[in-house]
């Protein structure tokens, strides 16, 4: 049997050689590229769409320390991303992820005398204070009672709903008895004190708005698509009676005073494109726009950088006072960075 | 270095040509297996698939409104009403109720069907002879967990229905025909394709996404996968399901309407009373309906437009053979 092995390969066969790997290196890519265009029908169908108990971590500590308190767990700790949130909450997800949501863990709790009652506690980290407090004021129930116990807080018959730092806190009771309700306050507590404290002062944006004729507990944040309009986002909102008449103020710090004036002037002009019509005579605040929107009036103005308004009124003359008011309070004023 | 370790140039062509027709074999076999349109997952059984059409024809447009606060009298009289379950339900006929057990909350919370309510269609479907009863449905939590933390489970086993939790060899990708959305998707098809008839059973909720969750958007239970990317085109993909299932007769539960933060809730006062529910053949009309409970009207909801302009149903409720009743 014949053998090269110590022959220096020829001209040619070395060019084969490489040819070879050459086409060995782009059949590697295009199956390396391929593997990434992956029809979505297809990963609907693996078997980890299925498997619905994977993404809970169930070895993990308990969310709350509760040992002491006479709570106990009795499911295991849940935890969620953004790919992931809607798992919990379906469709209620968006208004989290549009609000900066970074990640949900979840327990159910119960007290040990409470047989087949609990607590679920749903803990959504939403990565700052002010994205924690537009989940929870854009969630706020009416008629709901404020808990004295911490800063941002109210409760319903069956839950507790509050802020803590970056947190956005549920803690919500299969029902209304008192021992249930005792029970979230105990792990509220335990939750604050293991995550620092985050001090007592007033809601983000409470600051924005002129106190007379504000209506408690009524300061909400929309994280995005203010009042439909896709260019509004974090926008504050506070609800006013001012002669008997409801009204909705709005404050948005914007980055710059120009920045003001001119999604001023795009919200004006969208609204005149759906159909509003521009009301004669001065206007209540230098620069501002008085729009009548079918039957309610929209006034927009920019004061340095603050773009600012009354949003659907039912009374131009109590618009008109309103935005006065609000002139007034965020003149000299700026916004924190 | 021998004279036989050297080799000639006919030898070394020799060896080149074979090398190169395998290589050229190797890639001709791949370009003969390769799919040009990529990977769909489906086998070809997938374009075969059907699901069959339940509703049926002599009972079109019924739709009976019953008012009261007992919802398995309330449920017992609508269908009463109606001509009673035997219409729906012909004795030794296999029956599913696709219910809503989306989420692993306690029913006080109005998130999922209400276990009384499913209890008491269970009954009417027995008593009306059906060989088999079985309730399903695909949570999106662990549905083990919502099944049984919903009350729907021991309630459904009681009454003497089965229930069916999803799992992986129950689906099986579907097309709808003239669908956008739901092409080779997994969809809940085994227990579809075991039955002579179908109910769907909805409570009626507020909806971040939709405005509204009702027996229309209830049908997206049946879907399997990362169906969330859906609700980026929500009421067209509620259109789809509307094509995709004809049910026998649907029940919507507006004892209590979930009127905010919906559509899991989580507070009792995001409830109210509504004290109505509605038994109908026509889940659009039964949606439009379900619709002035949460203080709407179904020209605010897009998907109910949608679904009417498919020939799903009526959005004019009252131009059905309409029948309303106190219980």
């Amino acid at each position: 049997m014949r053998s090269a092995a110590h022959e220096k390969p020829a001209k040619t066969e070395t060019r084969l050689s490489i040819a070879l790997m050459v086409i060995l290196a782009i059949v590697a890519t295009g199956v390396f590229l391929r593997q990434f265009k992956i029809n979505p029908a297809v990963r609907a169908l693996r078997p980890e769409a299925y498997q619905h108990a994977l993404a809970p971590e169930s070895d993990q500590a308990a969310l709350i320390d509760a040992t002491a308190s006479g709570i106990t767990p009795f499911s295991p700790p849940e935890r969620f991303g953004p790919d992931t949130l809607y798992e919990k909450i379906n469709g209620r997800a968006d208004l989290y992820l549009a609000s900066g949501f970074a990640s949900l863990s979840t327990q159910r709790f119960s007290p040990n005398d409470a047989a087949g009652a609990w607590v679920e506690v749903f803990v959504y980290d939403m990565a700052t204070p002010a994205n924690a407090f537009s989940v929870f004021s854009m969630q706020r129930r009416e008629g709901a009672r404020s808990d004295d116990a911490f800063p941002d807080a109210y409760r319903t018959e069956n839950a507790l709903f509050m802020t803590h730092g970056n947190f956005y806190l549920e803690f919500i009771g299969t029902d209304a008895s008192p021992g249930l309700q005792q029970a979230m306050g105990d792990l509220a507590r335990l939750f604050v004190a293991s995550h620092g404290d985050a001090g007592a002062g007033p809601a983000p944006g409470a600051d924005l708005f002129p106190m007379a004729g504000f209506t408690p507990d009524s300061l909400q944040l929309i994280a995005a698509n203010a009042f439909g309009f896709e260019q509004l986002d974090q926008v504050y909102t506070a609800e006013y009676l001012i002669d008997a008449t409801p009204l909705t103020a709005f404050v948005s710090p914007r980055p710059t005073p120009e920045a003001a004036s001119a999604l001023a002037l795009e919200y004006r002009q969208t609204l005149l494109s759906y159909g509003a019509l521009v009301v004669d005579g001065p206007p209540p605040v230098a620069g501002a726009g008085v729009l009548k929107f079918f039957d309610t009036y929209e006034i927009v103005f920019s004061q340095g950088r603050y773009l600012a308004g009354v949003h659907e009124a039912g009374s131009l003359e109590a618009a008109a006072e309103l935005a006065r008011r609000l002139a007034g309070h965020l003149q000299g004023t700026e916004p924190k960075p | 270095m021998t004279a036989d370790s050297t080799l000639n140039r006919r030898e070394f062509l020799t060896r080149c040509t074979r090398a190169g027709l395998s290589v050229a074999a190797a890639a001709a076999l791949g370009i003969g297996f390769y799919d040009g349109k990529g990977p769909d997952g489906v086998s070809d059984t997938g374009a075969a698939l059907r699901i069959p059409d339940f509703s049926l024809a002599p009972l079109q447009g019924r739709i009976c409104i019953a008012r009261g606060t007992d919802r398995a009298r309330a449920v017992g009289q609508a269908f009463a009403a109606l001509g009673g379950m035997g219409a729906f339900v012909k004795p030794g006929e296999r029956v599913l109720l696709k219910v809503n057990a989306a989420f692993a909350s306690p029913p006080s919370l109005g998130a999922t069907s209400h276990p009384d309510l499913v209890a008491a269609v269970v009954r009417l479907c027995r008593d009306a002879g059906a060989s088999r009863v079985i309730v399903t449905d695909n949570p999106i939590n662990d549905p083990a967990s919502c099944f049984a933390l919903t009350g729907i489970d021991a309630a459904a086993r009681q009454a003497g229905a089965e229930v069916v939790l999803p799992r992986e060899s129950l689906f099986a990708p579907y097309s709808v025909d003239g669908g956008r959305l739901i092409r080779d998707w997994p969809v809940l098809y085994a227990p579809l394709a075991r039955v002579d008839r179908v109910i769907g059973m909805a409570p009626v909720k507020d909806h971040h996404r939709s405005g509204a969750s009702m027996t229309l958007k209830n049908w997206y239970g049946l879907l399997g996968g990362r169906r969330n990317i859906f609700h980026q085109d929500i009421h067209t993909i509620i259109q789809e399901l509307a094509m995709m299932i004809r049910p026998t007769v649907v029940v919507l539960d507006g004892i209590q309407t979930m009127m905010t933060n919906g559509p899991t809730g989580g507070s009792l006062s995001d409830l109210k009373p509504t004290g109505t529910l509605i038994v109908s053949t026509d889940p659009v009309a039964a949606d439009a309906v379900g619709a002035t409970l949460l203080g709407r009207t179904a020209a605010d909801l897009a998907f109910i437009a949608k679904a009417q302009s498919i020939g799903a149903g009526t959005a004019d409720y009252r131009s059905l053979d309409l029948q309303e009743i106190q219980t």
